[in-house]
């Protein structure tokens, strides 16, 4: 085969398929590399530093989840007070249609700061 | 400190399967020390986000793939994007060992074997992506789906595609003729 041309147009289905097994144990060889030895050590001193961490805990969650709770039963109260005045039904909803959207906003906001 | 000696011993445990599939996917070793470290950094940087739902050396081989690709459009730009295996760095296909045969067909073999490779390097960039990663490194195809956030459908085709022009290539030109000139179609 050293020398020998591979041009040929009429290769037999078995002359097809040793050179598919040629190619194969071609590319099943594993090429041999040689990693120096300091690599994985100078990979590690590569590393960024850390940043520490804020052990600083928020309560922003609870502090907007009591504000609606109070706007929620201020406007229940109101709304019993005031059982015949217009839309209550209306201005029920729009309330928990912010509070909703404040929601929205909110996770928006978190979810692009944490990226 | 203990997280950088882990991460340590996961750099020791992979060095050699990412500068090996780094070497095929770039076709040269010029530069592969570096392009290995940016592997591993961006493993480390990636590894807050890293929920585990495949093996890290699946994930490595995506890092890897991508960072093949970071290589391949700087070749492209410094227009330099063929790169002969002949040269005297590379070559490892001359080293390795067939025990049970004479020197003639080693040589043969050796032959050979710089033909797929340069053959290789003619192919698309997925086509030897997924030759690489199914051949060399064994991976699934399931595996290859995943490194290269594609469908396995997509994947059987390009393997199949790829090794029917790696066949074409090589029927098309002689295996003494030691030019690296792409003779696949791409």
């Amino acid at each position: 085969m050293h020398g020998e041309s591979l041009n040929q147009q009429d290769l037999s289905p078995e002359a097809i398929e040793h050179l598919d097994q040629r190619i194969v144990r071609a590319l099943e060889a594993q090429p041999k590399v040689s990693v120096p030895a300091d690599f994985a050590s100078r990979v590690a001193r590569r590393l960024p530093a850390k940043h520490p961490t804020s052990v600083t805990s928020t309560h922003y969650g609870q502090g907007t989840m009591l504000i609606g709770i109070l706007l929620t039963l201020a406007a229940l109260v109101a709304l019993s007070l005031h059982p015949t005045g217009p839309d209550r039904f209306g201005l029920l909803e729009s309330m928990l249609f912010a509070q909703f959207l404040g929601l929205v906003v909110w996770f928006s906001v978190l979810r692009h700061n944490t990226r | 400190m203990s997280t950088d000696l882990t991460f340590e011993q996961v750099v020791r445990d992979h060095q050699e399967m990412v500068f090996r599939t780094l070497l095929r996917l770039t076709g040269s070793r010029e530069h592969l020390d570096d392009l290995a470290q940016d592997v591993f950094l961006r493993l480390y940087r990636a590894l807050p986000s890293f929920r585990g739902e495949a093996l890290i050396t699946t994930y490595l081989y995506r890092i890897a793939v991508n960072v093949a690709q970071d290589e391949w459009k700087r070749r492209r730009r410094d227009r330099n994007s063929h790169v002969s295996l002949s040269d005297d760095t590379s070559g490892w296909e001359d080293r390795l060992a067939h025990p049970d045969r004479n020197a003639e067909q080693q040589m043969e073999e050796s032959e050979f074997a710089q033909s797929v490779e340069e053959q290789l390097q003619c192919l698309s960039e997925i086509e030897r992506t997924i030759l690489v990663l199914y051949h060399q490194e064994e991976r699934s195809y399931d595996q290859i789906a995943y490194a290269l956030g594609m469908p396995i459908g997509t994947v059987r085709t390009h393997l199949h595609r790829g090794r029917k022009k790696l066949r074409e290539g090589l029927q098309q030109r002689p295996t003494h003729e030691r030019s690296a000139t792409c003779t696949a179609n791409r």
